[in-house]
């Protein structure tokens, strides 16, 4: 017999690869970018229902459908700024301390929903979560590399997950009662075939089955590209999303800042002197957690690049310290605390700067002042030692000067008022402020991240 | 490659992962954890008759005692102080070094321990009618059973925002944030697992015995804060009387972990990180219904 060819189902700018299919396949969940409306998209009609809009400041994430195709259970961000565990409409599960949750199975019988629970210290726990409200049920706790994907099989029975032992991501299967637990094999994302006794995941790009009583396991497909398995549909045919295009750093007239690693790379900051770029680059497997991001420092003249790994679960916006020696980041480390972090360039050594437990790295930015001094800013707080300025939307530091512009929109420079600024960030070019890139202290070499990410959905029907 | 872990289903207190690790070789079964239970307290395992294992970790001190290095037979004076072993089922090694990656392997080295129960581990066997297979994984259950949790942390961290006194809740916010404690105690055992010199190196060189690592020289497993309020005195060691003194250790930030450096905190905050301590002792539970 012959083997089907995947079909492409659904791409656009909208397609964000938060959700689910429907176990009939005739829908999937779908957050809309960039409105974050959690919406359903209908295959076969090609038409979009609303299930949840975002508004002010809230919105829909992860997402999954009930088997019947009625009902979503989705990761909500609430008001007061962490997310929360809704279906419908209505919370389920609201818990500061568990901030961020990720919804990924319905029980069969649509009383419980198989659930991440991120807390505040960066443990991720496997938890069934009652639709009544009640307390969810903690079967296993995971210290800060949590699973990319779980399933449950369909008489509920048994759960399969990845996680990352001794640098590998090794699949789990876990009794959903919590009564035992076994290792079965290495890989990503895995689902339940519909038999409940097969296993797909992801290798690399490849897709790859798993018989788990008797440990055999064969290659189904390979080539599929930057893809996470989504979900199965009647007929064990495989929902998978793809990652098409990527995002590259470019500078000079337009040159590729990597050649090894293309469309994995972003946030590029220039040495003081020009003379090196540093750049945050996507390495390992395709997932939506952050931790396999390395700093690459290039040297421009010769092109040669060298991998800084900090060993932080979040790394971005590398900026170079005035004697090129260190590089001043934003992220987050492996206790989940958020902050600003020193990076030795030759050692790779990590100092933290400034943490807070559980907020978000993207609350931070920092800059080097004068010599050694580090201004940091978080939220809407700009501080440097003892001074400390508020209600500042962006700034700008060189040397002794300094470029604040205040949520109001007023831009001062070196304290003096130099009117009104509508920019979302300001940085110096050169004796100039302008509103985004980097530059080196010149203000001639600029650096940028260009992007032509697209996401796809397509669907297989597995081999028998 | 593959191995189950696998539990009798246990009603565990708040906190806990309902999955109790253990191995498919002994699996938690009742009667099993019955007989350890009795094992527990038998001081036939001992040679002159006189210590058990709930001499030194007594239930009614968080499974420890108050000696600051544990007395065996013979009042014998040991080498460290003995470790609260309440949710030792979810723990990765054994041990203040971590040279026992079992309980299995861990529970019969107090008994061939000369100076604390100084018997062959086949006589005290034998002495309760058992062969040394039955009396391991019998001990090694019953220790599995012995869950702490439903502490007003475990109430706080499950959403009740009320189950921390406002003292205790700023000692929370330290303990994350500016006294970096959550570096090494996290996770719902409040421990990583893990082996840190968090003091100046004395003679008891600690992990380094197993690991011959340099930077192991004075580094000890972080032990589980649970129920530690009850049980002073504190460290391998038994070297700090109170809390107090332990917080007061850390704020001189004197170990070579990358993680420990001085703190500066204020009298204030040492004491809001007393309250929260206080706020880990919970309901401990043993055995199986
Ligand atoms: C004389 C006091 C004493 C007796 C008796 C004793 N222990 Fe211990 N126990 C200790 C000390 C001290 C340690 C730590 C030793 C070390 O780290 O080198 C320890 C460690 C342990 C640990 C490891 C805890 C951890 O977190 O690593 C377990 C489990 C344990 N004992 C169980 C038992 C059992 C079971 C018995 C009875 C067979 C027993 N102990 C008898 C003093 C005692
Ligand atoms: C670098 C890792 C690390 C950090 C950071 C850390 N601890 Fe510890 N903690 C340990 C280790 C390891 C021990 C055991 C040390 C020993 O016995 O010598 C320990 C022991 C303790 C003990 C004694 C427990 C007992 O049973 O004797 C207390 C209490 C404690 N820590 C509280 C804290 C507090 C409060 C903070 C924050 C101010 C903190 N720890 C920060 C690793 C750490």
């Amino acid at each position: 017999m012959l083997a089907l060819l995947p079909l492409l189902l659904w791409t656009g700018p909208e397609v964000t690869l938060l959700g689910g299919p429907s176990r009939d396949g005739r829908v999937i969940s779908n957050v809309q970018a960039p409105s974050r409306d959690l919406v359903l998209f209908d295959f076969a009609a090609k038409t979009v229902k609303a299930v949840a809009p975002s508004s002010g400041g809230e919105f829909a994430y992860f997402s999954i459908v009930s088997a019947d195709g009625k009902r979503v259970a989705y990761a909500w961000k609430n008001a007061d700024g962490f997310y929360e565990l809704r279906v419908d409409g209505r919370t389920v599960y609201r818990n500061e301390e568990a901030g961020f949750v990720q919804p990924c199975a319905w029980t069969p019988d649509g009383k419980f929903v198989l659930t991440l629970l991120f807390r505040k210290d960066n443990t991720s726990q496997i938890a069934m979560a009652p639709l009544d409200g009640g307390r969810p049920r903690v079967l296993k706790s995971l210290a800060w590399v949590y699973p990319k994907r779980m399933d449950l099989s369909a008489d509920g029975k048994w759960i399969v997950y990845d996680s990352l032992v001794g640098g590998e991501r090794k699949l789990y299967v876990l009794a959903a009662d919590g009564s035992g637990e076994r290792v079965v094999g290495e890989g990503v994302f895995p689902l339940w075939r519909g038999d409940g006794k097969r296993v797909v995941y992801a290798l690399g790009e490849e897709l790859w089955e798993l018989t788990v009583a008797s440990g055999e396991r064969r290659k189904l497909r390979g080539g599929l590209g930057r893809f996470l398995p989504m979900g199965m549909v009647a007929g064990d045919v495989l929902v998978y999303g793809v990652r098409a295009g990527g995002t590259e750093v470019y500078y000079g007239n337009r040159q590729p800042a990597s050649l090894r690693y293309p469309g994995r790379n972003s946030s590029p900051g220039w040495s003081v002197d020009g003379k090196w770029l540093a750049y945050v680059s996507r390495r390992g497997e395709e997932n939506f957690g952050e931790e396999a991001r390395v700093i690459v420092v290039r040297e421009v003249a010769s092109t040669v690049e060298r991998e800084i790994d900090p060993g932080l679960a979040l790394v971005d916006a590398p900026v170079w310290s005035n004697d090129g020696k260190r590089l001043l980041v934003r992220g987050a480390d492996r206790q989940g605390r958020a902050g600003v972090f020193v990076v030795d360039v030759a050692s790779g050594k990590v100092t933290p700067v400034e943490r807070e437990p559980g907020s978000e790295p993207g609350r931070f930015r920092a800059a080097w002042g004068e010599g050694d001094s580090i201004w940091v800013q978080r939220g809407a707080e700009l501080r440097n030692g003892e001074r400390a300025l508020q209600g500042v939307r962006s700034f700008a530091v060189r040397g002794a000067r300094l470029a604040v512009l205040y949520s109001t929109g007023t831009l001062e420079v070196d304290g003096e008022e130099r009117g009104k600024s509508e920019a979302k960030e300001i940085v110096w070019r050169g004796e100039k402020l302008v509103g985004g890139g980097a530059y080196d202290y010149s203000g001639e070499r600029e650096a940028w991240t260009e992007s032509n990410a697209r996401n796809e959905i397509w669907k297989w029907e597995l081999p028998q | 490659m593959s191995w189950w872990w696998l539990a009798a289903i246990v009603a565990v207190p708040l906190g806990l992962d309902q999955l109790i690790p253990a191995p498919v070789e002994n699996p938690l079964e009742a009667g099993r954890v019955k007989l350890g239970r009795e094992l527990f307290f038998d001081k036939r395992l001992s040679r002159d008759g006189t210590v058990a294992c709930a001499t030194c970790h007594d239930p009614a001190r968080g499974f420890s005692d108050t000696a600051p290095r544990a007395v065996g037979i013979g009042k014998q004076v040991g080498p460290r102080r003995s470790p609260r072993i309440v949710n030792r089922a979810y723990g990765k090694t054994f041990f203040w070094d971590g040279r026992a990656a079992t309980l299995e392997e861990q529970v019969v080295q107090p008994i061939a321990n000369p100076l604390e129960m100084g018997m062959r581990v086949e006589d005290a066997a034998v002495r309760v009618g058992l062969t040394r297979e039955e009396l391991t994984r019998a001990l090694a259950s019953y220790v599995r059973t012995i869950l702490a949790g439903d502490s007003p942390y475990d109430r706080f961290i499950a959403g009740d925002r009320e189950a921390l006194t406002a003292e205790q809740q700023a000692g929370l916010n330290l303990f994350r944030g500016k006294a970096n404690c959550v570096a090494c105690h996290l996770g719902p055992n409040l421990t990583d697992e893990e082996f840190h010199a968090t003091g100046p190196v004395g003679v008891d060189l600690g992990r380094f015995e197993v690991s011959r690592r340099d930077e192991d020289k004075g580094a000890f497993k972080t032990p589980s804060l649970r129920q530690v309020a009850e049980t002073p005195p504190y460290l391998h060691d038994g070297s700090k009387g109170t809390l107090e003194e332990v917080v007061e250790f850390y704020d001189q930030g004197k170990g070579n972990d990358p993680e420990i450096r001085p703190l500066k905190l204020t009298a204030e905050e040492k004491r809001q990180l007393v309250a929260l301590m206080g706020a880990f002792t919970g309901r401990v539970q043993e055995g199986l219904p």
